[in-house]
């Protein structure tokens, strides 16, 4: 049999433009040549219609599920309306984001699906059968796994590890800019051909289907949560986003005290510092110099990581391809597989002789 | 309040070069030091201020084998008044569903006002909190990293995107998952250890927990573990070599071409 193949996308979720990517890189994997992949995207007016509007760049099938409950993308409440709304044995996509954490494993047990967290690779395998990779123990090893979807799966897919599929060739029929049926009436007959015309790659013309008054027919499905607010992180006195330069200390360095060696580095090379998560969770740098994706996302020149194990979490908040240096006591550390040049060495060795080497190159 | 909290005893492997045993699916484990799971910490340590300011009880349980007892006693030590050890050959090759139902089959039978898992363990999966949470038709929050109670709800910030705060409001029982960072937990000392040492911990299994074998375990399991492979280098770092001398020099020299000052 085949299994219908459904990506997951909230019209509130942060980075929404990489997701849509992410995910239709992932569904056309998993989709093969028989089925499409369909979008369903959750919001509220006019959000939601945005949201559609891009997902249809690259979703032939779009579902738009609006109202004004989901201001904010309630992973519980989402999870209900999933349960009305797909179909036996699908093949359901998201993001790994806070989002994807949320929503999964729950949407799995209420769907009698597998489970199939952070893949960075997708196989299918004949039918009813499915394989992915994952990674594992910090990132130093990848574990292929093998499931049966026979009852569907529930897949969150690492960001970044699929991009946009080619571009299907007959696309390129002409049909006017997307027009979205909106407000809540709006009902199943408000679907509109939508399509962009837009030059260099040919988008994917998608259909908005408005699901709307069909998943709420029965009402708001009552949930045990709300969302009350949306706080912003707060800035620091340093904004490491900014900096051209940043030397980032991770656990490798065991106290408070030691990471005086890295602050005296810092201040030779005309350095900002920043850290990974557990020195911040350790209360002993400040949460604004923290980089990843529940971070700061930087974009220096050149990135000194000192005791930093490469997680992916890290690696997230660092873009634009910087200069990538690391030092780790662990040759089997996953930062040497992004790094540009890497020490195997102890930081309480390296880090002071590096500060010489800069003094003495300055002298 | 009475709080449940999960655990795993996971091998510490950031600063250890992992191998993978001869049959491939599994890592060497035999000089890896056991821990608990590093978020599963935070969560005791949440569980034993909450008990500690509105009174009741704080349990904690796992789903492992004989060695793992000593976790529970670590948690006990820390201050738990409570441990249990699910334990049976039917359960040996769960996977992540297989664990929650376990966990759930354990919750039926003592029952609790509020159950923590950590938001991941060595498995990177995050998988086991919601599923448990959904199996008990309770509501569940991810990732949270705070924790405020108002009578029979709670209001708890979950970490988003960017270091971002979702306050939510969840009505108890309910289940969480735990975000690192949400306390400081305390330093478990080895006099804590020792007492804790003496506590009887009760092991139960298929049998107790009335959960039929062929549901958990390698049999009931839908997802399997194939190969365990270390990732290809790919363009790999540039790893210098020499003395320390030598290498910090070259370290230093390729910096300053990357344009670090002068
Ligand atoms: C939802 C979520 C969001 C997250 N967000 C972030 C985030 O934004 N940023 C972030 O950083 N993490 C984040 N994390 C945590 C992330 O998963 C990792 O736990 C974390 O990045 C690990 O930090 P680390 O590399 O410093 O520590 P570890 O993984 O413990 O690594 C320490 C490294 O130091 C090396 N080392 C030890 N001693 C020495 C020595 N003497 N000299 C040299 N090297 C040494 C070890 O070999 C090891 O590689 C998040 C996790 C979750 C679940
Ligand atoms: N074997 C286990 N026994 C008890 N709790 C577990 C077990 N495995 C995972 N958990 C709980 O589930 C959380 C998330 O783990 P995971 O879903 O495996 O990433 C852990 O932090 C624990 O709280």
């Amino acid at each position: 049999m085949t299994h219908p193949v459904f990506a997951i996308l909230s019209a509130g979720g942060s980075s929404l433009e990489d997701t849509i990517e992410l995910l239709s890189g992932a569904a056309s994997t998993v989709a093969g040549e028989e089925t499409s992949a369909t979008a369903v995207v959750f919001g509220a007016a006019p959000r939601v219609d945005s949201a559609c509007r891009a997902a249809c760049a690259m979703f032939s099938r779009v579902r738009r599920v609006a109202h004004p409950v989901l201001e904010h993308p309630d992973a519980e409440m989402i999870r209900e309306l999933c349960r009305r709304l797909l179909p036996p044995a699908a093949i359901v996509l998201m993001a790994h984001d806070p989002f994807g954490m949320d929503l999964g494993p729950g949407l799995a047990v209420h769907l009698g699906a597998v489970y199939l967290p952070d893949c960075l690779e997708l196989d299918r395998e004949g039918t009813g059968r499915m394989s992915a990779v994952r990674q594992v123990f910090g990132g130093q090893v990848n574990a292929r796994v093998s499931a049966d979807v026979t009852s569907g799966a529930v897949i969150t897919v690492r960001p970044g590890a699929f991009t946009r599929p080619e571009p299907p060739v007959d696309v390129s029929r002409e049909v006017d800019g997307p027009s979205v049926a909106s407000g809540e009436g709006a009902g199943e007959g408000g679907s509109a051909q939508a399509g962009e015309k837009t030059r260099g790659v040919v988008p994917t013309a998608g259909v908005i289907e408005d699901w709307s008054s069909k998943v709420f027919r029965e009402g708001v499905p009552g949930v045990g949560r709300r969302i009350l607010s949306i706080r912003e992180a707060g800035k620091g006195e340093v904004d490491i986003t900014r900096s051209d330069v940043l030397v980032a200390c991770g656990r490798g360095f065991e106290s408070a005290d030691d990471l005086e060696l890295a602050r005296e580095l810092a201040e030779v090379m005309g350095a900002d510092i920043a850290c990974s998560r557990p020195l911040v969770d350790a209360r002993w740098m400040e949460k604004t110099r923290q980089v990843g994706s529940s971070g700061q996302t930087v974009s220096p020149r050149v990135y000194l990581a000192l005791g930093i194990s490469g997680s992916f979490q890290h690696l997230a908040g660092i873009k634009g391809k910087p200069f990538l240096a690391a030092v780790n006591i662990n040759r089997r550390a996953p930062i040497f597989q992004v790094a540009d040049v890497g020490i195997v060495g102890d930081v309480l060795e390296v880090v002071p002789e590096l500060t010489e080497c800069f003094r003495e190159g300055k002298g | 309040m009475d709080i449940l909290v999960c655990i795993k005893n996971v091998p510490d492997t950031s600063a250890e070069e992992i191998e993978i045993a001869d049959d491939g699916t599994d890592i060497v484990r035999d000089d890896l030091v056991y821990t608990v799971n590093e978020w599963d910490n935070y969560a005791v340590e949440e569980a034993i201020r909450i008990r500690d300011r509105v009174g009741g009880s704080v349990s904690v349980v796992t789903v492992g084998s004989e060695e793992d007892e000593e976790a529970l006693r670590r948690e006990i030590a820390m201050g738990a008044d409570a441990g249990f050890l699910l334990s049976d050959p039917a359960f040996e090759g769960s996977d992540g569903a297989g664990i929650a139902s376990i966990l759930e089959a354990f919750v039926r039978k003592h029952p609790v006002d509020l159950v923590l898992t950590g938001a991941q363990a060595d498995d990177e999966a995050g998988q086991v909190g919601g599923m448990l949470a959904a199996r008990l038709h309770l509501p569940f929050a991810s990732l949270v990293n705070r924790i405020d109670i108002r009578e029979d709800r709670l209001t708890v910030e979950r970490e988003v995107d960017g270091g971002n705060v979702e306050v939510v409001d969840i009505a108890l029982p309910c289940v969480l998952s735990i975000q690192t960072g949400i306390n400081e937990p305390r330093y478990v000392g080895i006099r804590g250890i020792r007492k804790a040492a003496a506590v009887h911990i009760p092991v139960l299994g298929a049998a107790e927990l009335e959960i039929d074998p062929a549901e958990v375990g390698r049999r009931g399991a839908r997802v399997l573990l194939e190969s365990l492979f270390v990732p290809a280098q790919g363009e790999g770092a540039v790893m210098l070599e020499g003395s320390l001398g030598q290498q910090v020099a070259q370290l230093a020299a390729a910096l300053k071409t990357q344009g670090v000052i002068r």
